[in-house]
This record gives C-alpha cells, sequence and structure tokens, in this order.
C-alpha cells in the first residue's frame, strides 16, 4: 500500500484537510440542488478520512485536447548551425506555378507562424509602419525601440495573434491592433516631446492619448477568408457593370448579388454623382473628372479598408513585423534600412495569401440536445424576423467562376502586386476537396457563402463623438464608445480624419462565437452586450429585438453562439457537440 | 501505480450541481428564465451529467450550455464537498477549462472599482465598466489566460504582442491624458509625475508554465533549507546560506539577537527584511521574471484579478469589485487551476539527426558550461525527500492565499507520474533532475548604467541601458529606489527557451545571440569569454541553446529528433557530474 501510494500522483494528505471549514462552506453555497444526501457524503468522507485520487484512466496521448498544434518551429540544419531565422526558404518568383498545392500551402503557413527575427530582416529601423520614412531620422526603431505596442513592430508572428481557436483565426483583446498606431515613429506620450507624429503629438500638434492615437480593434480571423474575397471581387464587378451601362443623365441602382449599394448619377457632363452610393467605402466612391468611381468592395479589415489579402499582407507584413515585401518597396530596395532586402518574394506573399484564402470554412455546432437544439432553430428563425438578416445576409451566392481564386486580385492597389504586374495568374478552386477541411461545395450552379453579411459599411453608433478621442465627455450620455478616434476612411490632412469612425463592415458571423469577443474592439465580452449596442441603422432592428421575450432573446444568442470555426479536418459544416457531423434539426 | 482500488478514487473535489451557486442570469435573466427551469426541471439532472461530459471534449462543446442564451464561459465552479466525485484527471481537466475560459461579465469579468493591485480605484466616480472595461496597460486586458500562455501550446509563452506591462495595473485606467491631475488615475504617477509608455509599467513577455511544478517545489525545498540554516545559525555566528549546491551569501546572526542580511545574495528585498530578533523570511519567490511571486497559487489568484477582473473568494472575500458577482473563483477552482499549471509537462530537447548539427549542439552544451554560463543557469538542480509531491496550497503562500494548516495540505500529486500529461522527469535512485538551467536566484546582468525607458533623452548616446526596468517594483513606491528603476532578474530558465516567445525579460530580442551579448554586470566576464569563442564555437553555444524545447503533447520521451522520434542523445546533466 505505501508503494502504491507513492506512485499515485494523487496521495492522500497525511492528516486530511481542514474538512469543517470546507464542508461548512459548501453547505452554505448549496442554494439550490443540493439535497441532504450530498451533505450526508461529506460527512461520510470526513469519517473516511484518508481519501485518494488515482488517475485511473490515462490522458489521451497528444494532452488534454487532442487537436492542439505547435504555435511555433525552430528551423535548424547543418546550414543553419548558430543561425537564428525563421524563414530559411524563401520561394523564387515564379516557383510558385512550380510546386504543389501542399508545398505552397505549407510555404504559406510557415510564413504565417514565422517568428520573425533580425537575422532575416524583422524590425524597420528607419521606417513607419505605413510604409513611410521615419519623421526623425535620429531616433531609428533599434532595440530598445525595436518593437512599440501601439506604433509597431508590434508582433513577432502573425499567428502570435491570429490564434483562436487554431493558427489563422481570430484573438484576444490581449493580441489587439492599434490601427493608425504607424503614424508614428515611436509612441511615448512624453510631454517633452514637441515633433508631429514622432511619440506623441499628432498631425496638428495636439498631444495624442492613450485612446486617441489609433483605433484599437480585435483581431479577427482569417477562416473562410478566400470565399469572402471573392464575393467582394463578383460584387464589385456587378457594381462597376451598372456603372459602366449607366448612361450619361442617367441615375442607375447599384446593386450586388441582390445587396443594395443605394444607386450613382451620370451627370450630363459626363461627372459622376456619387453621394447616393450607400455601404461603400469613401475611397471606392471617390470619383475624378469623367472617370467612374472605382466601386470595389473592400472586405479586410472591419472598416472595409482593404481590397484583398495579399494588400493586407503585405500591409501587415511591414507594420507589425517590420518585414518589407519586393512588390511594395522594390527589387533590392532597403527602405527600412536593416540591412536586408526583398525580404518576401512576389512567390512568399502569394504562398501565404493563399494559406489565408485556404482556411476552413466556419461552421455550426447543434449539440445532440433537444432543448438547445429547439432554441438554435427559433432563434435563427427570430434572428431572421426581427430583420438582423437585412444586414448580416445569412449566405450570399458565388457563381461558378467565383469560387476559382486567383492571385493577384483585379482592385489591388498600386502599392500591391497588381494584374497588369503578372505575365501569368495564380488561380485554385476553392472547393477542391484535397484542401483543408470544412469546405463548401457547390449546388445548382452557385457556392452559397454563409458568412451573415452584405459586405457593406454600415454606420450603427449613435451619431454621438467618439468617447477615445473626447476624453471629457461622457460615455453613453455625450459620446459614443463605439465611435473610433480617428477615421480609416480619410487620409490624415482630411478634416474627417480626426472627426472619428463609425463606419464598419456588417461583422461576419460566422465563426463569431469561439475566435474572439465581440465588438470591432472586442471590449462586449458577451453576444448580448454587443447586440445591445446596435443603434444608429440598426435602431429599427433592436427595437423589435428589444420586444422579445427573455426566452426568445436567450435562443438568438443560442443560434450565434452555434456558429463556430470547427475542429480541423471536420468533414461537414454542422457538428454536434463532439464533433461528428449532423442534420440541421427542420424547422 | 495500479494499486489504487477504485473506492480510494474518491475525493473531496465536487463538481456543483449545475444550478448551485450563482444565481442564474441576474443580469440578463429576469422571471422567465426561471420558469423555463420549472418546464424542463425534469430533463435538469440528465442533462447536468450531459453538460459535465460535454464540457470534457474541448473545443467545440466548450461553449455550449443548456440554459438557453447563458454566456458564462465557467457554469459549473467545484465545490469543496462530496456531491459527485472528480478524479485527478478530471479535476486538472477542469483546471484546464479554468485556464482557457473566455470570461465575461456573466461570469463576473471586469472589476468596476478594483485596481489590478487589488486596492480601490484611486477615483471611485469612474468606474472601470465599458468603454472603460479593457485597458492594454492597466488591465483588465486578455479574456483567458490561454490567450497569452499559448506559444507553442496553451500552458506556454507568449509573444511580444502579449507582453506584459507589470506595474501598469497600479493606475485605474492609462490615458497618458495630458489634463489629468489626480495621481495614479490615468497618467500621473504616485509623485505626480507624468509617465510615458515607456515609464508607466515594465513591459514583460509572457513565460511559460511548462515544468512550473518542479519549479515551485525546488524553490519551496531551497527555502525549507535557508530557513534551517538562518534558525540553526548561532548567535554571533556568519552562517553560509546554501542550498543545493547554490549559494545565496551569508547570514550573521549579531550577539544583539538581530539579523545581519546585508551579505545575503540572489533573494528579493521582502525576504531579506528583518526587524528585530525575527530572522528574515529568506522566502524564494521564482514566479515573476524579476522575483516577486512565492506560489504558483499567488500567481493564479494575482493574475485573475488583474488581468480579467475574475476575483477569487479567497483572496477577494465579498464583492470588493462591486460587479455583483461573489466568489468568482471558489478555493478548489484555484487548486484546480493551479494543480493544471503545476502537472504541465516538462520542456525537453530536439536534437535532429544530421551529425554535424548533433556534434554542434553536443559541443555548444559542453561550451556553455565551459565559458561560465552554467554558473546560473545551473544545467540541473536535484529535488530530493519527496519534493516530487507537489502539493495545494503550499507552505509559504502570502496572506489573501490558502494557507497550509497544521492538518496538512488538501491534495498531493506526484508530477513523476507517467499518468500526468507527458513529457516529464523521473526520479532516479531518490532523486528528481530538473534541468531548467537556472539558480532560482537574482541577479544584475545590466550595465549599471540608468534605464532607457525612464531616461529616453540617453537613447541617442548610448548613455542608458535598455535592459534595465523602468521600476523597481520590488520595494514600495516612496523607496526612492522604486523610480531607479530595475536590473535583477531570476537567472531564465532555459528549458523551453527557443520556441515559447522572442527573448530577454521583455521579449524583444528576436534571436537567443542578442540575449546572450546582452550579458554584463555580473555575467560580464561569461560574455567575454562567449566573444572569444572562434565564430563555429559560438555558434554551437547557440545551435545547443535552439535545442532547448517545448515538445509535443505527449512525447514520451525529453529527448527528440526533428521528427519528434526519441534519440539516444543524452543531455550533460545526466552524465553525473557536479550541479
Amino acid at each position: 500500500m505505501a508503494n502504491s501510494e507513492q506512485d499515485s500522483p494523487f496521495l492522500a494528505p497525511a492528516g486530511i484537510m481542514n474538512q469543517t471549514r470546507w464542508i461548512g462552506t459548501a453547505a452554505l453555497l448549496c442554494i439550490v440542488g443540493c439535497s441532504q444526501g450530498e451533505t450526508q457524503d461529506a460527512s461520510e468522507d470526513l469519517t473516511i478520512g484518508t481519501a485518494g485520487l488515482s488517475l485511473s484512466k490515462k490522458l489521451p496521448r497528444g494532452g488534454l485536447a487532442p487537436e492542439e498544434e505547435m504555435l511555433a518551429n525552430v528551423p535548424t540544419s547543418a546550414a543553419l548551425i548558430g543561425k537564428e531565422v525563421s524563414s530559411p526558404t524563401h520561394l523564387e518568383n515564379g516557383e510558385e506555378f512550380a510546386v504543389s498545392t501542399a508545398h505552397l500551402l505549407k510555404h504559406g503557413r510557415d510564413l504565417f507562424i514565422a517568428r520573425w527575427t533580425i537575422q532575416e530582416g524583422q524590425g524597420r529601423p528607419f521606417g513607419k509602419g505605413n510604409d513611410k520614412d521615419l519623421t526623425d531620422p535620429t531616433s531609428p526603431l533599434h532595440f530598445p525601440h525595436n518593437f512599440n505596442r501601439v506604433s509597431g513592430p508590434a508582433s513577432g508572428s502573425c499567428s502570435g495573434c491570429h490564434n483562436q481557436p487554431r493558427i489563422g483565426g481570430g484573438g484576444d483583446i490581449a493580441g489587439s491592433v492599434f490601427v493608425l498606431g504607424n503614424r508614428f515613429d515611436f509612441l511615448t506620450f512624453d510631454p517633452s516631446d514637441t515633433t508631429h507624429i514622432r511619440g506623441r503629438l499628432d498631425e496638428r500638434g495636439i498631444a495624442a492619448t492613450f485612446q486617441s492615437a489609433s483605433n484599437q480593434r480585435k483581431t479577427t480571423g482569417m477562416f473562410g477568408s478566400g470565399y469572402i474575397e471573392m464575393l467582394a471581387r463578383q460584387m464589385t464587378e456587378e457594381l462597376r457593370a451598372q456603372a459602366a451601362a449607366c448612361s450619361a443623365g442617367e441615375t442607375c441602382r447599384l446593386s450586388a448579388k441582390s445587396v443594395a449599394f443605394g444607386a450613382v448619377t451620370h451627370r450630363s457632363d459626363g461627372t459622376w454623382d456619387t453621394s447616393q452610393i450607400e455601404g461603400l467605402p469613401p475611397r471606392s466612391m471617390s470619383s475624378i473628372g469623367d472617370a467612374p468611381p472605382s466601386l470595389i468592395v473592400q472586405p479586410f479589415f472591419q472598416s472595409g479598408a482593404v481590397v484583398s489579402l495579399r494588400e493586407f499582407t503585405v500591409n501587415s507584413y511591414t507594420r507589425l513585423h517590420g518585414v518589407q515585401a519586393e512588390e511594395r518597396f522594390g527589387t533590392g530596395t532597403d527602405q527600412d534600412g536593416d540591412g536586408y532586402v526583398n525580404e518576401l518574394t512576389i512567390a512568399d506573399v502569394t504562398a501565404v495569401s493563399v494559406f489565408q484564402a485556404t482556411l476552413p470554412v466556419p461552421g455550426q455546432v447543434i449539440p445532440q440536445n433537444r432543448i438547445i437544439e429547439q432554441a438554435i432553430t427559433r432563434g435563427e428563425t427570430l434572428f431572421a424576423r426581427v430583420g438582423c438578416t437585412s444586414c448580416h445576409t445569412p449566405s450570399l451566392p458565388l457563381n461558378t467562376s467565383g469560387r476559382v481564386f486567383t492571385e493577384p486580385s483585379p482592385y489591388n492597389p498600386t502599392n500591391t502586386l497588381q494584374l497588369s504586374d503578372v505575365n501569368r495568374i495564380y488561380d485554385l478552386d476553392l472547393n477542391d476537396d484535397a484542401l483543408p477541411q470544412p469546405r463548401l461545395k457547390q449546388r445548382g450552379g452557385s457556392t452559397h457563402v454563409p458568412a451573415y453579411t452584405d459586405l457593406k459599411l454600415h454606420d450603427i453608433t449613435s451619431g454621438l463623438p467618439s468617447c477615445a478621442a473626447n476624453s471629457d465627455l461622457e460615455p453613453l450620455v455625450t459620446c459614443d464608445p463605439d465611435v473610433e478616434a480617428i477615421s480609416q476612411h480619410f487620409p490624415t490632412d482630411d478634416d474627417r480624419f480626426f472627426e472619428g469612425n463609425g463606419l464598419f463592415l456588417t461583422r461576419r458571423l460566422w465563426g463569431i462565437a469561439n475566435q474572439h469577443a465581440f465588438g470591432h474592439h472586442g471590449q462586449y465580452t458577451t453576444l448580448a452586450e454587443a447586440i445591445g449596442a446596435h443603434r444608429g441603422e440598426a435602431t429599427g432592428v433592436m427595437q423589435r429585438y428589444t420586444r422579445l421575450s427573455e426566452y426568445e432573446k436567450g435562443t438568438v444568442i443560442e443560434f450565434l453562439k452555434s456558429l463556430q470555426v470547427l475542429p480541423t479536418g471536420t468533414p461537414c459544416t454542422v457538428v454536434d457537440e463532439h464533433g461528428r457531423c449532423r442534420q440541421k434539426p427542420r424547422r | 501505480m495500479g494499486g489504487v482500488p477504485v473506492a480510494q478514487a474518491v475525493v473531496r473535489y465536487v463538481v456543483a450541481s449545475v444550478v448551485s451557486t450563482k444565481s442564474l442570469g441576474r443580469r440578463t435573466y429576469g422571471k422567465a428564465k426561471m420558469r423555463r427551469f420549472s418546464v424542463f426541471g425534469g430533463a435538469l439532472a440528465a442533462l447536468a451529467s450531459l453538460c459535465l461530459v460535454g464540457l470534457g471534449t474541448a473545443q467545440v462543446s466548450g461553449r455550449w450550455h443548456w440554459a438557453v442564451g447563458d454566456e458564462r464561459a465557467i457554469r459549473e465552479h467545484l465545490q469543496p464537498a462530496a456531491h459527485a466525485h472528480m478524479e485527478a484527471r478530471e479535476l486538472i481537466e477542469a483546471g484546464k477549462r479554468l485556464f482557457t475560459a473566455r470570461w465575461t461579465i456573466q461570469d463576473g469579468q471586469g472589476r468596476p472599482l478594483t485596481k489590478g493591485t487589488g486596492v480601490p480605484l484611486t477615483d471611485q466616480s469612474s468606474p472601470l465598466v465599458f468603454p472603460r472595461n479593457f485597458n492594454r496597460i492597466s488591465g483588465p486586458d486578455t479574456g483567458a489566460c490561454s490567450m497569452c500562455h499559448n506559444t507553442p501550446l496553451v500552458g506556454g509563452g507568449g509573444d511580444f504582442a502579449m507582453n506584459v506591462s507589470v506595474g501598469g495595473e497600479r493606475f485605474d485606467f492609462v490615458t497618458f491624458d495630458p489634463t489629468d491631475t489626480m495621481p495614479l488615475r490615468g497618467t500621473l504617477d504616485e509623485h505626480g509625475k507624468p509617465t510615458t509608455m515607456q515609464s508607466v509599467a515594465n513591459t514583460r513577455k509572457v513565460v511559460g508554465m511548462f515544468g512550473s511544478g518542479f519549479i515551485e517545489m525546488l524553490s519551496r525545498q531551497m527555502t525549507v533549507d535557508l530557513q534551517r540554516i538562518a534558525r540553526d545559525c548561532a548567535i554571533g555566528a556568519t552562517c553560509e546560506l546554501t542550498t543545493k549546491g547554490v549559494s545565496f551569501g551569508r547570514i550573521h546572526h549579531t550577539l544583539e539577537d538581530t539579523w545581519d542580511t546585508h551579505e545575503v545574495v540572489g533573494l528579493t528585498p521582502k525576504s531579506v527584511q528583518t526587524q528585530g530578533t525575527t530572522p528574515p523570511s529568506l522566502i524564494l519567490r521564482t514566479l515573476h521574471q524579476s522575483g516577486m511571486v512565492v506560489s504558483l497559487r499567488q500567481f493564479t489568484n494575482e493574475a485573475f484579478n488583474q488581468h480579467h477582473g475574475i476575483q477569487s473568494r479567497e483572496m477577494f472575500p465579498g464583492d470588493p469589485d462591486g460587479d455583483g458577482v461573489e466568489a468568482e473563483l471558489t478555493e478548489t477552482d484555484v487548486t484546480a487551476v493551479t494543480l493544471f499549471q503545476a502537472t504541465l509537462p516538462v520542456p525537453g530537447r530536439v536534437v535532429p539527426r544530421h551529425p554535424a548539427v548533433r556534434s554542434a549542439i553536443r559541443r555548444g552544451e559542453r561550451l556553455f558550461e565551459d565559458v561560465g554560463c552554467g554558473t546560473c543557469h545551473v544545467p540541473a538542480l536535484s529535488l530530493e525527500d519527496r519534493g516530487w509531491l507537489y502539493s495545494e496550497p503550499g507552505p509559504f503562500n502570502p496572506e489573501g492565499n490558502l494557507q497550509l494548516t497544521p492538518d496538512g495540505p488538501l491534495a498531493h500529486v506526484d508530477l513523476t507520474s507517467s499518468d500526468l500529461p507527458l513529457p516529464r522527469l523521473e526520479k532516479r535512485r531518490g532523486v528528481v533532475r530538473v534541468p531548467a538551467y537556472t539558480d532560482l536566484k537574482l541577479h544584475d546582468i545590466t550595465t549599471g548604467r540608468p534605464s532607457c525607458a525612464s531616461h529616453p533623452n540617453l537613447v541617442a548616446t548610448d548613455g542608458c541601458d535598455g535592459d534595465v526596468e523602468a521600476l523597481d517594483l520590488g520595494v514600495s513606491a516612496t523607496d526612492p529606489r522604486f523610480s531607479t528603476g530595475n536590473g535583477r532578474f531570476i537567472t531564465r530558465k532555459l528549458w523551453g527557451i527557443a520556441n515559447q516567445h522572442g527573448f530577454g525579460h521583455h521579449g524583444q530580442y528576436t534571436t537567443l545571440r542578442e540575449a546572450v551579448l546582452a550579458h554584463y554586470g555580473e555575467a560580464n566576464s561569461q560574455r567575454l569569454a562567449f566573444e572569444a569563442l572562434t565564430d563555429d564555437d559560438r555558434n554551437a553555444v547557440i545551435e545547443f541553446l535552439k535545442s532547448l524545447q517545448i515538445l509535443k503533447p505527449g512525447t514520451p520521451c525529453q529527448v527528440v529528433d526533428e521528427d519528434y522520434q526519441c534519440t539516444n542523445y543524452r543531455p550533460r546533466y545526466l552524465e553525473g557530474g557536479n550541479y
């Protein structure tokens, strides 16, 4: 016995514990659900005296959660002895067409999880995160100024933040990104700093605060993002065709995939009145001379500031890691002055873009439990009935050509690889079964993408000014905490830049429940709070939601909770609580 | 193992009945919810057990609960009664659920009226409710333990993006707003001086908890040794404070029966303080990189409050944070999450098969000792006298944490049991060698120059030290040393160093080489010796350090090749020698 005790991982303590106190507390706390019998058990345990714990069953191999994947790698080889690089191999331009899809995706994943080091071009001693030169090149961003949580570089790797519930996903508020903080060289908030956009003073010379220097946003997930980009491209194509067909002197309705984007007027003098366009970022609405507005649906960044995964990727590598892609900074150019050029090749960027584009799609978890099933089903019905679906469109259709993801996007801005820069396009079928599961399937000529978004910008804030920019105002009384301090939609020399931002893309709800907290800032810990924060354009829907019974509201929450990123390799998009494929219950 | 009768596998750890302690949904559910309970009352019992099973199945089911619309992360708090018995495995799994729970306001997340230090807000008229419910510097700043402790696996270290701003929690809500005139609210420090983003707190990387049960048991045994040496030190004598081969200097018991501690080294001032005839506590505080925290339990209780606004009952009885929820964590919850951390696997070694790499690692491991790194980064310390039996609560917990009573600990766990997550250490001839590469002492390896964080004007002329922190949080704010800064850190544990985070206490060194070359002060001669090596030899040392990694879960051995196959490379610490 002595031996087995010694070998048991949990041993009975010699004199057991201070039982009286513990049991007393327990009795006090058992308000509901504790019967007389349980107290009885407790006292029996006391009289037994020593009670041991044993591990009667072994932990599953692979730890407590069999799915856990390693979030880091340490490359080594005979050629790398003593070297510390995260990405020892880069793809030569053109190689993206020569290697297998699996190889390209692995390379993309390696670049996504690479913790970059100064031995491969990490850091940007002389460059800001917004691609410009430092305001004060006499204070380069060398250690200890090589990282700055707000102005960046702010992270070691993409997956350092995009890791919930898995690599590629969303992220915790601790990993939130401080959007536009990279206008500053190195944020200090040092009152003795008198240089604009160096460490404290903004473009106007006004002292920024921790809340007003940038827009703090949660890390959103990239699952299913290939389908999202293709939806946006097809919608852009549709809108542009409508504008192209709009004769001078006409006002033409704009709509794409049945989503209305307002109207555009082609004036008789050939110019364009874009004031009636809805849901597009200002940069897609601007029109100079006779040129129609670009009408590009920008599906990335919560404020819809980015056209494609590729633009997002190139932006982020610069801003967050100081790793500069040659397609933006030029081949052989060392803009950031770190001694490295071509830190990412065009083929590298294609690989990491395609890795993100082909990540599995989120799905739905419907437990095998009648009460929950009923709640989810009812919640889904109510979600539509009160009008949530007028913006959170349950699904948008991609036609057959749309399921083929191509690089580069035809709508990339000039600072990102464009179609005109290449003589060969990389393409891949997003529905290919060989890609990571789960994926979508084509039905009746279309692939329906259940992302619960219309890919439009909406303002669901109250119309009050931003609390972050106005610390003297009172939240929810004279200012709106959901309005951001500055606007990503306008250049810094536009007055509207400092008027703040309440325009966001309708939140994609697929995968909403297990990637991060809620609201663009991630500061709502519950879906209930996020729903409660719908104002502005969503006021009418909110009023209808508010009139639901408590149970009915609970079912809507339960429906939203079912929208999750699924375990790797799940062969279907609806599973039960054990990850087994199941049918959706009938309404 | 195997000899324990099933009947003995009963416990005092209990999963409370699903409808237990928390008044259900007092925020979001009204009478309608309670009515549903009665409607579905018959199904309750079955559902309760289903729910418990379901919660154990990780990711998919982690978020569903049978109560419609409930958004609590944790619905079943562990109660110290014997209503339903839990096995150790279940207790550890429950601990993991608490470690990975993304807390919500329905759980009691947030601390509207309490600072991260645990004291009331300076400005009670501006409670920390939305939009002030999160603040990346002063906290709450994260949703779950595992959100930051996630590299390469849950329980590990974290990226620079997840760095913790130690000392930021002195403030209510950091703003750097120049119009703020109230000290310790948003901008001004204790002395009314404006802070900067660099001086307001010490930015530190998230360090991993792998193997931490062994570390805590080492420090407990070393504390016991030091306390015994002091107790046995006769009046008038000077006694060597040496434990497990590590010297903590000397203590002098004066003829007046007081204690002269100025020759004690490697301990935090708090552990060296002495008053009258009472000897200093000599407690090793091995958690937090600057050696501030005694035990995993203290670390857990404090972190839950600081980072999540989740207040445990043992540290925060009642509802001091004013969020309307009491006992946000029970004592048993804290025990479970502490045990989860304590029983995490130990890091190991990745030694590729390629002969050139393997021989570089072998050579680097020897050179590491030759140049003197092993003086502080002691390759292995020995746990003896059944020190591998981890117990909760520990004997040296400060007030506010569950205390060890004369009745003994509440639970033991054998850290060497192969039934716990692998890899783990084995005992041989009554000893467990713990290859953490540390002496668990505080050292100052900085240059002696002032902190760059508080003297940014000296950065350009190299007149400051980027490795000296702005604040010395080991002394009170009124002590002048407080704003002189801190250059003292516990010798970095090197096991698992290569794949958890960047390097240096701040995580701002992207390579091990930078970290090695940042050794000055007490480690100056070792750096010089490293620099004097040939290129090949320096590379070999780096290659050795790169081999120190967290291994894949379930790896049955501690040394594997690049394909995670167990390999016959034998670390030097196992080859005898006097470490």
